[in-house]
C-alpha cells in the first residue's frame, strides 16, 4: 500500500514539474536580447530551397535578406517550416500561448486567433505608414480584418478559380473557345468522352479543393454575393436555397455523366494536374498557383496549347458571370503580447520589406500575384500562361473564398459531404440539408 | 535473490524513477490533460470556458463518431479474420512437414511488419490506383477489365479495402507469435494424436487449437487494441473519405481538434475512444475466458 502511495506521489510530482516547466516557458517572452538590441522571432512556411521555384517564397525571403542588410542592429531568429509542419507547430504553440513574435495565419484561422487574443490589431501602426497601407489591392486585407481591425498583412492574392484548358483538344471537337454556357460544357464533355478524354481532371483527396476552386465560384454564379453576405451575417439565407443546391448539382452532373476522372476523391491536386499534362483530361480548375506549375512542368505541346477561362454564366444566375473566387489567403500576424515601441516598429518595417512594394514587384516578375499592387513591372520575361493568369487575376471581380470566411465547423461538413456527392453516395439535396444543420448549430452557439 | 543483495525500498524507487518520469511525461500527463480539457469549450488558444459534461452529451448524439466507431468495429472483425486467423493458418503450414524453405517464408511474411505504416499506405494507394494500379492491371491480364475500379473511391466496401493493407502489414507479426505459441506445444501430445489417427484438419481442430488458446487469446486482444486505435493507414490512404465512409474514431478526433479547432471536444473524443477500447477489450477478454472455462480447456 505504502509503495503504491510513493509511486503515485512520484508520478504526480513529475507531472507537476513538467507542467511547471511548460508554464514557465509560456510566460517568458523577452522583447529584447541581453545587450539591448532588438531581436525578432519569425516563424513561417517559406523555404530557401524554393527560391526561384515559387514566386511567394522568392519574394518574401528576398525581403528578409534586404531587411537584414539594411538593419544589421536587429537580430532575426527565423524558423522556416514545411507547410504541414507549420500548421501543426503553430496550432500547438497557440494552444500553449507561446507564439513567436511574427507568424503566418491562414485566413481560415483568423476568427479563432482573434477570439483567443493571439494576434495584435495593427490599425494604429498601419496608420503611421499610409503609403504602404493603401498600396494593397482592394479586398486583400478583408479576410485578415475583423470588426474593422486589421490583424494580418496579406502576402499573395489572386483567384482560387481559373480554368486551364488545352485549346488543341477543344479545337479537335469543334470548339475554338472554352464552352460559353453549361449546355456547351456538357456537349464538349460528351464529345471528349467519346474520344476517351475527361473534360476536367479533378483531385479532392485533401478535402478542400472542391470548396475553394469550384463551390465558391459556382455558388456565386447562381446566388450572387448578397447570399454569401447574408450567410455570414446570419440574416436568413440558407444552404438549402436553390442556388447552392444548383451549384452542387452542376458538379454532380459532371461526375455522373462521367466527364471527370473516376478516381476524383482519391487523388490529390498534383495528380490532377499531371492527368492534364498526360492528355487524359482537356482541362482542370485550379487557382493562380497552378500557372507556374504549367509553365515549369507541362510538356511543350500541352504548354503551348494551354489557355485560361472561368466558369460560364449560370442560367438565371444572380452573380457576375466573370467573377472568380479569390483574394488573399494567408496573412502575417504579430503576437498580441508585443507592446508599442522599438520592437514593434522594427517588426512593421520587416513586414513592409517582406510584403510591400519591392517584394510585390519581384513576386509579379517571377510569376506570382502579390496582394500589394506592384504597379508597372517587367512582364517581358513572363511566360504567356503566367501573364494571362496575372491579367485574369487583375481583371477578375473577386468573390469570397468560402473556406476563408465560413466557420471551420461548416467548412469541414461541406468538404466531407461534397466527396459523398461526387462519389454518388449522397444527393445535392441531402448535402445541403447536412450543411444547413451544421450552420444552424454554429448560429445557435454564436 | 538473497536478502543481502536486495536493494532497499527507496533504492528500488530510485531505480524506477527515470522510467517513471518518462512514462508519466509521455503517457500519464497527456491522458490526464485530455481528461481535464474534455470538460472545456476550447478553440486552441489561451481562452477556455468550463462547460461540464456538455462535450460528452454531444458525443452521445454525434452520428459521425458512432459511424466511425462502427468502422473500427468492422476493421476489428476483418483484422481478427485477416490477421489472427490467417496468421494461425500460416503458422500451421510453416510447422507442417510438407513446406520447404521455412526460413525464407518466415522472413518474407515478416517483411511488411518492418515498414512504416505511411509507406504501406502509399504502396497500397498505388496498388489500388485506377490508372496505374497493380490490381486493375491484374484484372486486365485476366480479361476481367470490366471489374477495374477506382478502388479507394468506392464508398461501399471501403472499410474492407483499407483493412487489407493493415492485415498485410501485421500478418507477419502474428505469424511469429503463433509460431512461438505452437512450438511450445508438447511434441509428444501431437505424436500421440497422430498415432490415434488425428491428422490434418482434425489434428488442428481437436488438439492444436485448444492447446494454443492462450496464444490465440493474446493475439486477438492485441489485434482488437490495434484496430480500435487505427489511424495512420486510413489517414494516408483515404483521409476518411469518400465523405465519412472510411472514417475511424482516432481520425475523427484528429480532424475535430486540428481542422475544426475544437480541442475540448477532441479531448472528450480521445477519452471516449480510450474508454470504449478498454470496455471492448474487457468484454472480449471476459468472453474468451468464459468460453475457455466452459470448454474445460487447459490454461
Amino acid at each position: 500500500m505504502k509503495k503504491w502511495q510513493a509511486v503515485l506521489g512520484v508520478s504526480v510530482t513529475c507531472a507537476m514539474l513538467m507542467n511547471g516547466c511548460s508554464n514557465k516557458a509560456a510566460t517568458s517572452n523577452s522583447s529584447k536580447s541581453a545587450d539591448g538590441a532588438v531581436s525578432i522571432k519569425l516563424m513561417h512556411r517559406y523555404q530557401t530551397s524554393n527560391i526561384g521555384k515559387s514566386p511567394e517564397d522568392t519574394a518574401v525571403l528576398d525581403g528578409v535578406e534586404r531587411f537584414k542588410k539594411d538593419h544589421p542592429e536587429v537580430e532575426i531568429v527565423e524558423e522556416q517550416l514545411q507547410n504541414e509542419d507549420y500548421s501543426i507547430k503553430a496550432q500547438a504553440l497557440a494552444a500553449a500561448d507561446d507564439m513567436p513574435d511574427v507568424f503566418i495565419v491562414p485566413g481560415s484561422w483568423m476568427t479563432n486567433f482573434v477570439a483567443n487574443g493571439i494576434v495584435l490589431p495593427l490599425n494604429e501602426e498601419l496608420d503611421k505608414r499610409p503609403e504602404w497601407r493603401d498600396g494593397y489591392r482592394p479586398g486583400t486585407l478583408d479576410a485578415g480584418t475583423r470588426d474593422g481591425s486589421v490583424y494580418g498583412i496579406p502576402i499573395a492574392a489572386g483567384p482560387t478559380h481559373l480554368i486551364y484548358y488545352n485549346a488543341d483538344l477543344f479545337a479537335d471537337i469543334g470548339y475554338d473557345h472554352f464552352p460559353k454556357d453549361w449546355n456547351e460544357v456538357m456537349d464538349a464533355g460528351s464529345k471528349l468522352a467519346a474520344k476517351g478524354i475527361n473534360l476536367f481532371s479533378y483531385g479532392d483527396k485533401g478535402k478542400g479543393y472542391a470548396l475553394s476552386s469550384w463551390i465558391s465560384a459556382l455558388t456565386d454564379r447562381y446566388n450572387g454575393p448578397a447570399w454569401t453576405e447574408s450567410i455570414l451575417a446570419g440574416n436568413g439565407a440558407a444552404f438549402t436555397d436553390a442556388g447552392f443546391i444548383q451549384a452542387i448539382s452542376t458538379m454532380s452532373d459532371l461526375s455522373k455523366a462521367g466527364y471527370l476522372n473516376k478516381d476524383m476523391n482519391s487523388v490529390d491536386g498534383d495528380t490532377m494536374v499531371s492527368y492534364y499534362f498526360e492528355g487524359r483530361s482537356a482541362a482542370f480548375v485550379s487557382g493562380i498557383w497552378s500557372a507556374m506549375n504549367v509553365v515549369n512542368n507541362a510538356p511543350d505541346n500541352v504548354k503551348n496549347a494551354t489557355k485560361l477561362a472561368v466558369f460560364p454564366a449560370a442560367p438565371g444566375g444572380k452573380g457576375n458571370p466573370l467573377a472568380s473566387s479569390g483574394g488573399a489567403g494567408v496573412y502575417y500576424s504579430i503576437n498580441a503580447k508585443i507592446k508599442p515601441g522599438p520592437k514593434l516598429d522594427a517588426i512593421m518595417t520587416l513586414l513592409e520589406y517582406m510584403t510591400g512594394s519591392q517584394s510585390a514587384k519581384l513576386m509579379a516578375e517571377v510569376g506570382g500575384f502579390p496582394a500589394f499592387d506592384p504597379g508597372q513591372f517587367d512582364s517581358a520575361k513572363l511566360h504567356p500562361i503566367a501573364l494571362a493568369a496575372y491579367e485574369a487575376s487583375a481583371a477578375a471581380d473577386a468573390t469570397k473564398i468560402f473556406d476563408l470566411w465560413f466557420d471551420a465547423s461548416i467548412v469541414e461538413v461541406i468538404n466531407t459531404e461534397i466527396q459523398s456527392v461526387m462519389s454518388g453516395a449522397r444527393t445535392p439535396e441531402q448535402m445541403a440539408e447536412a450543411v444547413q444543420q451544421a450552420y444552424k448549430t454554429f448560429l445557435s452557439k454564436r | 535473490m538473497g536478502k543481502a543483495l536486495r536493494p532497499t525500498r527507496w533504492l528500488t524507487l530510485l531505480y524506477l524513477l527515470p522510467g517513471l518520469a518518462v512514462y508519466s511525461f509521455v503517457v500519464l500527463v497527456p491522458i490526464l490533460s485530455a481528461f481535464r480539457y474534455s470538460f472545456y469549450s476550447w478553440t486552441g488558444g489561451p481562452r477556455r470556458s468550463f462547460i461540464g459534461l456538455d462535450n460528452y452529451v454531444e458525443i452521445m448524439r454525434d452520428h459521425v463518431f458512432w459511424h466511425s466507431f462502427l468502422n473500427n468495429g468492422l476493421m476489428t472483425v476483418y483484422g481478427l479474420i485477416g490477421q489472427v486467423g490467417l496468421a494461425f493458418l500460416f503458422a500451421l503450414f510453416l510447422l507442417s512437414r510438407a513446406v520447404r524453405f521455412k526460413a525464407l517464408h518466415r522472413t518474407i511474411s515478416f517483411f511488411p511488419s518492418t515498414l512504416a505504416p505511411i509507406i504501406i499506405a502509399f504502396l497500397w494507394t498505388l496498388i489500388y490506383n485506377y490508372n496505374y494500379g497493380l490490381l486493375n492491371e491484374g484484372l486486365k491480364l485476366l480479361g476481367l477489365e470490366r471489374l477495374a475500379q477506382s478502388w479507394l473511391d468506392l464508398s461501399g466496401p471501403i472499410v474492407l479495402l483499407v483493412s487489407i493493407p493493415l492485415s498485410w502489414q501485421n500478418i507477419g507479426f502474428y505469424t511469429l507469435l503463433m509460431l512461438a505459441g505452437l512450438s511450445a506445444i508438447n511434441k509428444e501430445v501431437l505424436e500421440v494424436a497422430e498415432l490415434d489417427g488425428a491428422t490434418g484438419f482434425r489434428k488442428a481442430w481437436y488438439v492444436i487449437i485448444p492447446l494454443a488458446k492462450p496464444t490465440l487469446m493474446v493475439a486477438s486482444l492485441l489485434c482488437i487494441a490495434n484496430n480500435m486505435r487505427g489511424f495512420e493507414h486510413i489517414y494516408a490512404m483515404t483521409g476518411g473519405g469518400p465523405g465519412n465512409a472510411s472514417s475511424v474514431m482516432a481520425l475523427y478526433a484528429y480532424d475535430t481538434s486540428f481542422l475544426r479547432f475544437r480541442y475540448g471536444y477532441g479531448s472528450a473524443l480521445a477519452i471516449a475512444i480510450m474508454a470504449l477500447t478498454l470496455l471492448i477489450i474487457l468484454l472480449s477478454a471476459f468472453a474468451l475466458q468464459r468460453k475457455r472455462s466452459t470448454d474445460g480447456g487447459v490454461s
